[in-house]
């Protein structure tokens, strides 16, 4: 029976697609759920699954046995999935990574309960492993998550919107999934002191941020060697944390008829000025990483001499996020 | 970007930095953080050469640092009672009203500038967008700066409520109160009373009744009950600025753990709270101009109530969401409207005071 399967952790497998820790065995699911074990198919293949690569370098460094390792990364993946169905959802995505969204392969509704499935998995499997600090840890965080997707619902149409009050959403949504990618490794090894857990949380928001802003600047077709779609954002009635920072001194009311980029070029006074903008948000974002590289030093000392090869490995984490350079050449 | 620096709480450089005494040609801005759970046992600073601090000009800095635009809150009540005692023909001291008046302003500089330096002890304005001045967060003071001239303000307050103490030894009742409430509420919250409960209750005695009363007594004018009905609806005012503060504050104080009424009763309850708190404040305002005002003004007043509560529930109907672009532009407008009330009061009671200057003439 599925129960009796989940009182040990499941025996994951490195999905062939991801090439990586992107965890995901059929078996964990039930089986007499057909539809749901499809719809997670569709969903696990494709997808960087970085959060469960940052997992995975963590737990190497710290040097956590690999049935921990392997639960981290699964519950990552888990959450963040989970926020996908939802999030394509709320948004109206009919494409989630080059694929029709599960809302509309589906049904919205088997989008819905194939999230909460996967949040209930994740505090199975992990109350299975005994730490109740992590726990505790993982359902803060999955509550900021959803905290900070139903606040950013409440932004859509919003065109004054200012960047602090996206970055309040962004820490909620996109940096609580970084927060917990650095500090549920050593709570899981019961290593909770606050002063650590202080840096790593600072840390993770930064991450967050930067990755958000990245992402956002991708949307412009800025760095955008990923191809993804360009002014989505936008089209959907968001104005991302960019488009704030660029239109400042615009006229927002016009942003809301801009659907093309050459449109937003004319909306923040030419291409040349969006440019001007991009480098000057770079600028701003410099400090950011600046503050990052500064706690990451600062990590140093609360780590065992076996550990800190993980400071080089966290260090160019921002070129990966925020520059968006790949991790080969990173 | 200046230089930056990580210093834990148990480092003894730690309050030179946090105090800025550090250095005399830097200075150590804390950086902000969005964690406001978190246990801050470290603090990162950004150190800022002196030179590169920009502040605007020296009378607008200051006007912000101790934040005058709040001082309505402190003179409207003052302006009341001399001019119910001038129109009243109540005989007053006009010195120890002056007297009186500087303490009050040295007093309230002081409680202001105190309050920024423990919001920065206690890491608050690392964490509150929007607390305090932020003029020790900006580099304009150090908080050894702030603390110090808090204390010469204080001082000052001290030294120029002394005539009014001196003739009236009764006031150091009302002095009294005010200092057990603040003992009171700083061994319940040592990290502050900003954005609690607590200061609900306190802002209410210290600007209202205490406030009109303890002025009243100090001008050498006799106690009275329209004292204390101006007092009511003052601290009521008062209040109702403090729930607007909470309410653009809601989602980090929710977050910090920080427990005042608006919080305790959430977004939409809390919207209500502020439309019955404004309507109450209204009719206190109304029932006090129809037992001691004209006619003609109270009829005034009531329109005007019914207009202004229209537009307040307007304003508050569109509060959605904390983050949203409205939610603060919402909010100054329900503040404006207050102040507005304010302004409406002042013209009427100058009104009254030069018909009778012209029918004494």
């Amino acid at each position: 029976m599925r129960a009796t399967e989940t009182k040990t952790l499941p025996e994951n497998r490195e999905t062939p697609a991801g090439g990586s820790l992107k965890i995901y065995n059929p078996k964990d699911f039930p089986a007499y759920l057909p539809k749901l074990n499809q719809l997670f198919d569709d969903l696990f293949s494709g997808g960087k699954g970085f959060r469960a690569k940052l997992i995975q370098m963590m737990a190497t460094e710290l040097g956590l046995e690999q049935r921990c390792e392997r639960l981290l990364a699964q519950t990552i993946e888990f959450i963040h999935n989970a926020s996908l169905l939802h999030d394509d959802l709320i948004d109206g995505s009919p494409l989630r990574r080059g694929k029709t969204a599960a809302w509309r392969a589906y049904t919205p509704e088997y989008a819905v309960l194939a999230g909460d499935y996967l949040l209930a998995r994740v505090m199975v499997n992990l109350s299975s492993y005994g730490n109740i600090r992590l726990v505790q840890y993982t359902s803060e965080v999955i509550s900021d998550l959803l905290e900070g997707e139903w606040l950013q619902d409440s932004l859509v149409g919003d065109f004054d919107i200012d960047l602090s009050q996206l970055d309040r959403v962004h820490n909620l949504k996109t940096a609580s999934l970084f927060k917990w990618c650095l500090r549920a490794p050593f709570l899981a090894i019961s290593r909770n002191e606050p002063s650590l857990h202080t840096i790593l949380e600072e840390m993770g928001t930064l991450l967050g941020q930067l990755f958000q802003r990245g992402d956002d600047l991708l949307d412009f077709n800025v760095r955008n060697d990923e191809g993804k779609a360009v002014m989505g954002d936008l089209q959907a009635g968001y104005l991302n944390s960019f488009g704030v920072f660029a239109a400042k001194e615009s006229d927002r009311t016009q942003l809301k008829t801009c659907k093309t980029l050459t449109q937003f070029y004319h909306c923040v006074g030419g291409e040349t000025i969006f440019w001007k903008k991009v480098s000057d948000f770079d600028e701003q974002n410099k400090f950011l990483i600046q503050l990052y590289r500064h706690h990451v030093t600062n990590l140093e000392k609360y780590l065992l001499p076996e550990e800190k090869h993980l400071l080089k490995k966290l260090e160019p984490l921002t070129d990966i996020l925020y520059w968006r350079k790949s991790e080969r050449r990173g | 970007m200046g230089e930056l620096k990580t210093i834990a709480k148990s480092d003894p450089a730690f309050s030179s930095y946090l105090l800025g005494t550090f250095s005399k040609d830097d200075r150590a801005i804390s950086v902000k953080s969005l964690n406001v759970a978190t246990a801050a046992e470290t603090v990162t600073f950004e150190i800022i050469p002196l030179a590169e601090i920009k502040a605007p000009f020296f009378l607008r800095k200051w006007a912000l640092t101790l934040k005058i635009k709040n001082y309505f809150l402190l003179y409207f009540p003052m302006f009341l009672i001399i001019s119910k005692n001038l129109m009243d023909n109540v005989p007053f001291d006009p010195r120890l009203a002056l007297w009186s008046l500087l303490a009050a302003t040295f007093l309230f500089a002081a409680m202001n500038l105190r309050n920024d330096f423990r919001d920065h002890l206690s890491g608050l304005d690392r964490i509150h967008p929007d607390s305090g001045s932020r003029a020790i967060q900006k580099g304009w003071i150090t908080a050894h700066q702030a603390k110090n001239l808090s204390t010469a303000f204080a001082v000052l307050g001290i030294a120029c409520a002394l005539p009014a103490v001196i003739g009236l030894p009764e006031l150091l009742l009302v002095i009294g109160v005010i200092a057990l409430l603040a003992i009171f509420g700083l061994s319940v919250y040592p990290h502050g009373l900003k954005y609690r409960l607590w200061t609900e209750g306190f802002a209410f005695l210290l600007l209202g009744p205490l406030l009109t009363v303890g002025f009243q007594m100090a001008i050498g004018a006799p106690f009275d009950l329209e004292s204390v009905f101006l007092g009511i609806i003052t601290g009521w005012l008062a209040v109702y600025i403090v729930h607007l503060k909470n309410f653009e504050a809601i989602m980090v104080n929710n977050q910090a753990g920080f427990t005042n009424s608006v919080g305790i009763m959430g977004f939409e309850k809390g919207k209500r709270l502020m439309a019955v708190w404004w309507i109450s404040l209204l009719v206190l305002i109304d029932v006090y101009h129809w037992i001691y005002n004209s006619l003609f003004w109270t009829v005034s007043f009531i329109v005007i109530s019914l207009a202004l509560s229209w537009a307040l529930l307007k304003y508050l109907r569109t509060l959605t969401s904390p983050v949203a672009s409205t939610f603060k532009i919402a909010l100054d407008r329900c503040r404006q409207l207050g102040i507005f009330m304010i302004y409406l009061w002042i013209l009427e009671n100058i009104s009254y005071l030069l018909v009778i200057e012209l029918a004494s003439r």
